[in-house]
């Protein structure tokens, strides 16, 4: 069974804290309602059935008025209304403690295009990935373990054991083991109750990860229960999982974690998802937001735009990897190079504010250079394997696959790199009238 | 020319680094940021024969560290 939750405690309470949720810590609300949209019906079209656990107001929000495809909706988020507005991870473990039956709860910033696998979902509980020892959970811990009056000693046991952080990310939880969840809602009831008066001393926002994701950790350690990750390795910036670039051919598993929820490209992508997708939805929920004031007309995906993410979406998703990795692509003709003190910038067009913006070509970047002549991933991964280093450090698959996400990066969400699938001439003319039309305007 | 153009790419390939992307995530990019001074313990895994690195904002901080290209900072410390 799939469950999502929202709480719009902290959704509207204004702040411009990092690690508080106002407008779901997203860049603009309509990303939110975007976002909560596709992730929904992503999940549906995979499971058939999807719960939203929220309170009155998300009810009537996304029910009523938004009417988002939900199997049901249950207001039991309104019992936490006398919580501190920055305990965002609160809801999600009352939701969690609530479930009879097994179930798998995925953040409204996930979105698949195909089905868990069931080995790893059959488990006692599966989480999207570990963290070993990430950085960002030390400054708080550490304030955590100097000032609180109560901290659970699974916390204490896993930090003397492991002799390191380890905490599972829970952006994708769930399982079968019912108790532990209900276990795990107590305990950090316990926690928030008892150093509630310290609270002013810590970062809140932070203390959520401390008492869902390393508590749920070590909890699950002192009781000896196996956890069983969607993903593996995945390192602290999360690179892995904002591939939106390659989502629905080459990625089928997209979380717009943390900061990426700020990317004015990552909330485009997830617009112009929802457009090419889910059009009729995409069509009716912008008309009935901006009808109830939900949200401001702004970030507006232009027609060309459209028009250009439209068709290399078509093409990517229609075209075998090795008709991807033959496919040539040339540097976009209204990019600028120059060079000042030894360092390589490019100038281009942004095509999510329609306004210049200028990139220090750094590492990989350089890579663009290749393409002042239309080139495939084959082809220059083949010229890169000539060299010996490249050649000992990469087999011939990996190197293609990373050259290939530089590509589609670059191609995607910067029209730096254009593939040779348009009428050249037309895709140039309509580029160079557009951007002759921005600046007479 | 393209020799230029490798040699500037070849260091962030040979050195494991992500092909750069123009998204990406983590839990607060500003928070991480200026706690520049944390560093994960080694695993036994890591040789640590790199001996010690001055970090910037980091003087405060005695221990070795290792350099270790499976972390997002690139260095590990003894503990």
């Amino acid at each position: 069974m799939i469950i999502q939750s929202f709480w719009s405690k902290p959704f509207l309470k204004n702040s411009n804290h990092p690690n508080a949720r106002f407008k779901a810590g997203w860049l603009d609300e309509k990303y939110f309602y975007y976002s909560i949209a596709l992730s929904c019906l992503k999940f549906k079209e995979h499971y058939s059935e999807i719960t939203l656990y929220t309170d009155q107001h998300g009810k009537k929000v996304l029910g009523d008025i938004l009417n988002l495809p939900y199997t049901e909706i249950h207001t039991t988020l309104d019992d936490l209304d006398n919580y501190n507005s920055n305990l965002w991870a609160l809801p999600k473990l009352h939701t969690y403690s609530l479930q009879k039956q097994p179930f798998i709860h995925v953040d409204t910033d996930v979105f698949i295009w195909e089905k868990f696998p069931e080995s790893k979902v059959n488990s006692p509980i599966f989480c999207q990935n570990i963290e070993d020892n990430y950085p960002i959970y030390q400054e708080t811990l550490d304030a955590i373990l100097k000032i609180f009056d109560f901290v659970p000693t699974e916390i204490v046991n896993s930090l003397y054991q492991n002799k390191k952080v380890l905490a599972f990310n829970a952006g994708v939880i769930g399982g079968n083991d019912l108790k532990f969840y209900k276990n795990l809602y107590s305990k950090a009831l316990e926690m928030i109750h008892k150093n509630e008066h310290l609270f002013p001393k810590i970062d809140v926002g932070m203390f959520n990860m401390i008492f869902e994701q390393l508590l749920g950790h070590a909890l699950a350690s002192k009781n000896g229960i196996g956890i069983s990750p969607l993903l593996e390795n995945v390192d602290p910036n999360f690179a892995k999982l904002t591939n939106f670039h390659l989502a629905g051919f080459q990625t089928n598993y997209v979380h717009a974690i943390g900061y990426a929820k700020k990317s004015l490209h990552a909330c485009e992508q997830i617009e112009a998802l929802l457009m090419y997708e889910y059009p009729e939805v995409y069509k009716d929920i912008t008309q009935k937001g901006l009808e109830n004031s939900l949200w401001e007309k702004r970030f507006e995906i232009s027609e060309r735009r459209k028009e250009y993410l439209f068709t290399v979406y078509d093409y990517f998703r229609t075209h075998d990897i090795n008709t991807l990795y033959n496919t040539k692509f040339k540097l976009n003709p209204t990019v600028k190079i120059s060079e000042k003190d030894e360092i390589s910038f490019l100038e281009f067009n942004s095509p999510q504010i329609n306004e210049i913006e200028i990139l220090e070509l750094q590492d990989w970047e350089n890579l663009v250079f290749y393409f002042e002549e239309a080139i495939s991933t084959n082809e220059l991964c083949k010229q890169l394997l000539e060299d010996e280093d490249i050649k000992q450090t990469y087999t011939e698959s990996q190197l293609q696959e990373k050259v290939f996400s530089f590509i589609l990066d670059k191609c995607i969400l910067q029209e730096i790199l254009i593939p040779e699938i348009f009428n050249d001439t037309n895709y140039t003319k309509l580029i160079l009238s557009q951007n002759l039309t921005n600046s007479v305007s | 020319m393209k020799n230029d153009f490798l040699n500037k790419v070849k260091g962030a390939i040979l050195l494991s680094k992500e092909e750069a992307k123009t998204i990406s995530g983590g839990y607060d990019h500003g928070h991480a940021s200026t706690y520049s001074c944390f560093f994960v313990c080694c695993p036994s895994s890591v040789p640590q024969n790199y001996g010690v690195i001055n970090v910037n904002g980091c003087q405060n901080d005695r221990r070795y560290k290792y350099y270790a290209p499976q972390f997002a900072s690139n260095y590990c410390v003894s503990c």
